[in-house]
């Protein structure tokens, strides 16, 4: 799944709303938790199913942040957003494969009642101490989980560090998190920028989060998305090579070769895989 | 690939996330300052909007009135606005408030009406009055105007609050009604008085039904009222003659176009410096509207002007017998009745102007 | 749905729409005021109209202040003041 960018936009506004398929972002998260008081998470999740069954999301990853499952609302959450597509759920506050569990069964449940043949994923999003060190316990905790997302702002409150824009704060996090994605084979999602006018600093921040091995980061302000699509792209050089590893690959299979050599060195499995990942990112998005 | 950055508008900008919750009207006190409004001192609620913990917009509300609404300067722009308003109208529909006001500088009137309220009376680069519901004002208008439908000669009117109902109150109307065609009274129906409304109108009714060409009617929120003139029950006199510019405002556009009003009739007023400063407004701006300001003198009863401020006095000192040479009949057996003992009771114990 | 109280949702924002719903032991009366009354004032009660209709509620005065939303939207909110009122949404 291409997700560089997943643009949060709140549940309850109808103006944002009524605005998410142009903002260009690779995912949308309608955000039923935050962004939404407690008094209008009524109101939320049935603006958000109307916005569902109304606009046409192809194209885009369609992902619900709803209420963490210590709420009392996350249950009635799901009951009215899955009956439209969407196809992630974002699980905020997720500390055990416990919560996994409980929310997978939830949405087995859902997914027959309303006969939803594609599986729903669910994206985790560690912002607490304990969530992330049970992080890889989290991204392995089902066939669901399709990345692990980190949220900094409740992570830093949690564990009483001063959030700064470097960063150096969530480092470990940072790496931990990237760790316990790639070794349960998952994405892994960087927390958003939050100040929304700031692009330098965001793009400082976005090249550092793909330098630590993150495959796409969250976004707070459609303004933030360009920068991440471009940051999350891979260069001329990466696709000019990918091509040339598939090219060799394909020449290879024509001329019934085993081990291919590109440039005198051997391609082995994983750099065909990357190569044919970078294409795939590159050709979804348009580029030729 | 479509460009986000490359959409210009203010509605794509990035939705803030507001948290509003209860605060104290001293918290905003500092907003409210440096957005040119004074700290009002009369509300029920406020409420306070934060983003990421900072206090950027406040609105207070006042039994019916929306006030006290501001927004940061660096967060300004309608949508808090909207935010605010709509929460504290909420809040008022949720009470059971079928209508009210918002109360506000004059340059804002426009803001207000496309979150749509409707202007219920202004006055130029001071201040503005808008209310919730239309229908409101509206239903107003039509039942003053079947009211005053088969009347075409000069119609006559008198607001008053009658607080008790005396012989000045009684003087004054008589002599309206011979000056006009049909005459229509208008009583404060603001139950800020220590009389209650029903039965200030009650009494009035019964002590003027020799007369023929009368009706008695209630002020309703449009005339002398906590949204049109909260000061007039105040204390202090507060801001006194912005609230009479907009109450008489009001009634030039609404109640005297209505019922047709060509002569506004007023007692002359030597005691309360409120209503002699509205007085003074009656007489400058009625008649550039066309409707005749008329002051008739004070009834005496021996050397004294008669008023219900001094009725009031005499009754709070225990002396309700004295007070009779000022009272009609039906308000005196009123007074020495049983019903009265409560609100003599609380006489006995206010001290308010009205 | 029988509607108890009297509730309402959406808010004054731009692109949105405050709806109160009420019980009045009357038949279904509606008043809708928009910002784009003359294109749309048909349109926007027909949306409530079916909102009411799919939820059972045949009685009650429901208002509607519309500052050109979607129909979505309108619908989203008149669900919403709609349940609220009947006392079902106890979030």
């Amino acid at each position: 799944m291409i997700r560089r960018s997943m643009l949060f936009i709140p549940g309850n506004s109808p103006s944002m709303l009524m605005n998410s398929t142009v903002f260009g972002s690779d995912s949308i998260i309608f955000d039923l938790e935050d962004a939404v008081s407690e008094n209008q998470k009524d109101a939320a999740r049935i603006l958000v199913r109307n916005t569902l069954s109304t606009f046409d999301f192809s194209g885009y990853e369609v992902c619900v942040r709803i209420n963490s499952t210590a709420s009392p609302f996350w249950k009635k959450d799901l009951k009215e957003i899955l009956k439209y597509r969407v196809d992630s759920i974002v699980l905020p506050k997720a500390e055990s494969a416990e919560d996994i569990g409980m929310l997978s069964s939830e949405l087995s449940g859902l997914e027959e009642e309303y006969s939803i043949s594609k599986k729903i994923n669910i994206i985790p999003i560690l912002e607490s101490a304990l969530g992330i060190e049970n992080s890889f316990q989290i991204a392995s905790a089902g066939e669901r989980i399709d990345a692990l997302f980190l949220g900094a702002e409740d992570l830093t409150a949690d564990i009483s560090a001063r959030r700064t824009k470097k960063g150096d704060e969530i480092f470990y996090s940072r790496s931990r998190v990237v760790i316990a994605a790639k070794a349960a084979s998952v994405d892994a999602i960087d927390t958003p920028f939050t100040d929304t006018n700031d692009l330098e600093s965001l793009e400082r921040d976005t090249l550092f989060a793909k330098d630590l091995g993150f495959s796409g980061k969250a976004v707070i302000s459609p303004r933030h998305i360009d920068t991440v699509n471009n940051t999350f792209l891979p260069s001329e050089e990466e696709i000019e090579y990918a091509r040339e590893v598939l090219e060799a690959i394909a020449e290879g299979e024509r001329q019934g070769k085993g081990a291919v050599s590109l440039n005198g060195e051997m391609i082995d499995a994983p750099v065909v895989n990357r190569a044919r990942r970078i294409i795939q990112l590159a050709g979804g998005k348009g580029i030729k | 690939m479509i460009q986000g950055s490359g959409i210009q508008s203010a509605d794509l900008q990035n939705k803030m996330v507001i948290k509003e919750k209860e605060i104290t009207l001293e918290k905003a006190g500092a907003l409210l300052l440096s957005s040119g409004l004074s700290v009002p001192d009369d509300t029920d609620y406020t409420a306070g909007f934060f983003h990421n913990r900072e206090l950027i917009g406040t609105g207070s509300i006042s039994g019916r009135i929306l006030k006290g609404i501001a927004v940061h300067r660096d967060y300004r722009g309608e949508n808090i606005t909207a935010r605010i308003v709509t929460h504290l109208s909420s809040r008022c529909l949720e009470k059971g408030l079928d209508n009210f006001f918002i109360f506000t500088k004059y340059s804002e009137m426009e803001k207000f009406e496309s979150l749509g309220f409707s202007v219920v009376g202004s006055v130029k680069d001071k201040a503005a009055l808008l209310e919730y519901d239309s229908s409101y004002l509206k239903r107003y208008r039509e039942k003053l105007k079947n009211l005053s439908s088969g009347y075409t000669g000069e119609n006559g009117c008198i607001v008053m609050n009658c607080n008790p109902f005396t012989k000045g109150h009684l003087y004054l109307i008589e002599k309206a009604s011979a000056e006009s065609d049909h005459l229509f009274i208008l009583i404060v129906e603001e139950d800020k008085s220590v009389f209650p409304f029903e039965k200030r109108m009650e009494l009035v009714k019964r002590g003027t039904e020799h007369l023929e060409n009368i009706d008695v009617i209630p002020g309703g929120s449009y005339t002398i009222s906590s949204a049109t003139f909260p000061s007039y029950f105040a204390k202090e006199n507060q801001h006194t003659e912005l609230f009479a510019s907009l109450d008489l405002d009001i009634f030039i556009t609404h109640t005297a176009e209505a019922l047709n009003i060509k002569k506004r009739f007023i007692g002359e007023e030597p005691y309360c410096p409120v209503t002699s400063i509205y007085n003074r407004y009656i007489k400058t701006l009625l008649p550039a509207a066309g409707i005749e300001a008329v002051e008739i003198k004070r009834l005496k009863e021996g050397e004294e002007i008669i008023s219900a401020s001094k009725v009031r006095s005499l009754i709070r000192e225990g002396k309700i017998e004295e007070a009779e040479q000022f009272l009609p009949p039906v308000t005196y057996s009123f007074l020495v009745s049983e019903e009265a003992e409560s609100i003599i009771r609380k006489i006995k114990k206010s001290s308010s102007r009205h | 749905m029988v509607l108890q109280k009297r509730a309402s949702a959406g808010t004054l924002e731009s692109s949105d729409t405050m709806v109160t719903a009420e019980p009045s032991g009357k038949e279904l009366e509606l008043y809708v005021e928009s910002i784009v009354m003359h294109q749309f004032g048909d349109d926007i009660r027909k949306s409530v109209m079916e909102v009411c209709s799919e939820l059972g509620v045949s009685s009650g005065r429901i208002t509607v202040k519309d500052r050109g939303a979607l129909e979505c939207t309108i619908k989203a909110r008149v669900e919403t003041a709609l349940l609220r009122s009947g006392g079902e949404n106890n979030d």
